[in-house]
């Protein structure tokens, strides 16, 4: 085989295996990429249809509700203007609170309630998820 | 009110004098190398050494300053009322000294300074390389200078506040664990002695006859590679047992920034060795240097610019970020110039396609990736939101899957490597490895389909690359004559370490059980073959809390094999409640509850797993570690010279 051709086939290969990994990366960050919206942005209809995304609220005083000994809770998420219902079977989080920041992720059932499959608090003064931090904020 | 000798009162401001004596020290380390002035060359490698060391014991000082007021609850210095009080068990009170960003930072330099002085008087130089560790030197001063001026200006330690409060906010109840407490030394320690080759591979620059810069760098890189191994490892560990969820990676930008440094300087350990023996790669080597320096500087600009958290908040409090960023600047940006400017033109390099130096240059390309992947990963949605405030984030699925991209092939190519000989020819190595490929296929197939059950392709997948990798891990002591089998145990135990984790993550990861459920007093869940009793739950109190601990009985085939007691804790200066859980472990699998909510009626909820082989996950870079300390303490020490 001459250099030349070496070389030819070289260059080829690199540029097969840097398009291959670059296709296969972005379709992975398409797939996994999850949408942060608030309340208001859900109820103006900007939700993906039928993939999970993240609402991010407070949780209203006195909406919280769980029948004893069952693992589902309710909620409501708001944001000031627009609210959500929520629905979470599994164990919330330490700093679960009324009146606190969330994120939940997960998507809506076909009775338009928001079905979670996790929900995420702030997980102390110094660190916590960067949308709750910045919601905090915004409604102080 | 206890009595206090009137001395105590100025133990912060000593501190602060010891910083800018330090500060002066650093200047005059950085203004020595540089050839400003005529001195004669063995006075300016005294009074370089002599500054360098100065440097490091006015900021050991320091920070022994700062332990003593923590430890006399002086709360008249901010950063000690802001993270201690009375209550606060001692050692703890030390490990405080850490616990936020002022004092971590200042635990960062003086290892920083550590690293610098253990250069300093380092006997690996031979005579001709005294400017190499001049130039090193002076770099590292330049180093020093950048952060103990961005401690002074903007996380200064001993601020005080005015009036003194009478108790202290206390230490973040997360921190006050054992294995946290040493983490972030360890991992800094890791991270700060990058800036050690780096400092060298920039010195080669500047002095181009000088060709052993290699070697020593090889050592300072094990080094810290064996620090940042120790402190993922640990940091790992201590988010399974005590953040509550029994998860032992969560791709969170904070260990993604220790994981990118850790890639790179994997990589670097492996191309010095063939710029140390072989000669070649030597800019590859300088390269993957300034990288891996540069993402120990990312790491800290990460974790500590407050950019996590949010852009936003990043851009109210810009001070400390930009600083930092800057510095990245500078360090990045003038060490890429520099190496552009001064770079030595190497021959054009001829090398066979499965030759030792090819697959080790292959292999480092993966590693590279594999940073590089986790990099778009943490901050593109940083970019994104800074752009255009979109707000996205981007979940573990998208790196449990592009990972596998690099570490697929890498696996396989770590295995083919231990067959391969320096400038070998390709025919004869796939036949050699052709009987150990084959057994690990076998193996891998019969385990995964006959032994466990099927899970997915990726399992077996993993599963005989885990075999393959322990396998021919040994190899080297199998194989090699009695000579040179001392010589190849670092490297032998580096590479079944590797194995052992991979085989870890695959089991635990298709073979485990994680669910949440709801348990009353004296009912039992079954998971896998083993079954959870909750038998009650008490109230205790601790040092600093209140918890409720509840005592789960475990059963297997009715027999009991253990008890484990999951607390939720109420520290008393914190309001939100902290999970401890409850964990029944052997080598060969671990049983965890985590307490969740009283939910009445006597009834919990509980998080219950089975995760089998998970130790190894841990395990795995503990052989590492034994490994890279044979390399450095038993083993004829690492020569600083090329064998051309």
């Amino acid at each position: 085989m001459l250099p030349r051709h070496r070389r030819f086939l070289g260059i080829c290969l690199v540029l097969l295996t840097v398009g291959l990994a670059s296709f296969f990366i972005l379709k992975s960050f398409q797939d996994n990429l999850l949408y942060y919206l608030t309340p208001s942005e859900v109820i103006a209809g900007k939700a993906p249809e039928d993939r999970e995304f993240r609402i991010g609220g407070l949780v209203v005083t006195g909406s919280f509700f769980r029948q004893t000994g069952s693992l589902t809770s309710q909620f409501v998420l708001t944001d000031g203007s627009a609210s959500i219902e929520v629905s979470y079977k599994g164990i919330l989080p330490d700093l679960f609170r009324e009146g606190q920041g969330i994120i939940a992720r997960g998507k809506f059932n076909s009775a338009n309630l928001f079905i979670a499959s996790e929900v995420l608090a702030k997980h102390d003064e110094n660190y916590m998820p960067p949308e709750i931090h910045a919601m905090e904020t915004s409604l102080e | 009110m206890q009595w206090r000798h009137p001395w105590n009162n100025m133990i912060p401001e000593i501190g602060q004098l010891l910083m800018i004596t330090a500060l002066a020290a650093a200047l005059l380390q950085f203004l020595i190398g540089l050839k400003l002035f005529t001195l004669d060359q063995s006075l300016r490698m005294t009074l370089i050494k002599r500054f360098t060391l100065i440097q490091c014991l006015s900021i050991f000082l320091a920070i022994c300053c700062l332990g003593y007021s923590f430890l006399n609850d002086d709360f008249s210095v901010l950063y000690i009322a802001l993270n201690s009080n009375t209550n606060l068990p001692v050692p703890y009170k030390i490990a405080a000294i850490w616990g936020a960003h002022e004092g971590s930072l200042l635990l960062w330099m003086f290892l920083l300074s550590f690293w610098g002085v253990t250069l300093a008087f380092s006997k690996k130089f031979n005579d001709q390389d005294k400017m190499l560790k001049i130039y090193s030197l002076s770099i590292l001063g330049l180093v020093s200078l950048s952060f103990i001026l961005f401690i002074i200006y903007t996380s200064n330690p001993f601020e005080r506040i005015f009036p003194m409060p009478d108790q202290g906010r206390g230490l973040n109840p997360l921190l006050q664990d054992p294995a946290l407490a040493i983490h972030p030394p360890i991992l800094y320690a890791g991270y700060v002695g990058l800036a050690i080759p780096f400092a060298l591979a920039l010195a080669s620059l500047l002095t181009p006859h000088s060709s052993s810069w290699a070697g020593i760098a090889r050592i300072w890189t094990i080094n810290s590679w064996l620090f940042l191994t120790g402190g993922i490892a640990l940091g790992s560990w201590w988010a399974y047992y005590e953040l509550g969820w029994g998860g032992w990676w969560f791709w969170d930008p904070v260990e993604n920034a220790s994981l990118m440094p850790w890639l790179v300087a994997t990589a670097l350990v492996h191309s010095l060795i063939v710029t140390e023996k072989k000669g070649l790669f030597n800019s590859f080597s300088t390269l993957l240097a300034i990288i891996a320096f540069s993402l120990s500087l990312l790491g800290t600009f990460l974790v500590r610019s407050g950019v996590l958290i949010s852009v936003h908040s990043f851009a109210s409090d810009p001070e400390r970020g930009l600083f930092i960023l800057m510095l990245i600047g500078l360090f990045t940006g003038g060490a890429l110039m520099l190496f552009a400017l001064k770079q030595k033109r190497s021959a054009p390099l001829k090398l066979e396609l499965l030759s030792r130096e090819s697959l080790l240059l292959l292999n480092n390309v993966f590693l590279c990736s594999a940073a590089g992947l986790v990099m778009i990963g943490t901050l593109y949605p940083l970019v994104l939101e800074l752009v255009n405030s979109e707000k996205i984030s981007v979940g573990p699925p998208y790196f449990n899957f592009v990972i596998l991209f690099p570490c697929i092939p890498l696996l396989i190519f770590v295995g083919l490597a231990m067959f391969s000989t320096w400038n070998g020819k390709g025919s004869k190595l796939l036949l050699r490895s052709s009987r150990v490929a084959l057994l690990s296929i076998l193996i891998g197939l019969v385990v995964s389909l006959l032994i466990l059950s099927y899970d997915t392709p990726l399992t077996t997948i993993g599963l005989i690359l885990a075999v393959w990798t322990i396998f021919t891990g040994c190899l080297p002591l199998i194989r090699s004559r009695t000579s040179s089998l001392v010589k190849n145990i670092p490297m032998a135990l580096a590479h079944i370490g590797l194995g052992i984790m991979v085989l870890g993550i695959t089991v635990t990861s298709s073979y485990g059980i994680t669910f949440d459920d709801t348990l009353g007093f004296g009912q039992s869940k079954t998971v896998g073959e083993y079954e959870f009793k909750l038998v009650n739950i008490n109230d205790r109190t601790g040092p600093n809390y209140t918890a409720k601990v509840a005592m789960v009985e475990i059963y297997s085939e009715n027999q009991k094999i253990g008890t484990v007691f999951p607390e939720k804790r109420v520290y008393d200066t914190t309001s939100p409640s902290m999970t401890e859980a409850g964990i029944e472990a052997n080598l060969f699998r671990d049983l965890f509850v985590a307490l969740g909510e009283d939910l009445g009626g006597d009834i919990w909820s509980m998080h219950l797993q089975y995760k089998p082989l998970l130790r190894l996950i841990w395990l795995g870079p503990f052989i590492m570690i034994l490994g890279g300390l044979v390399r450095l303490f038993l083993l004829k020490p690492l020569s600083g010279t090329v064998n051309s």
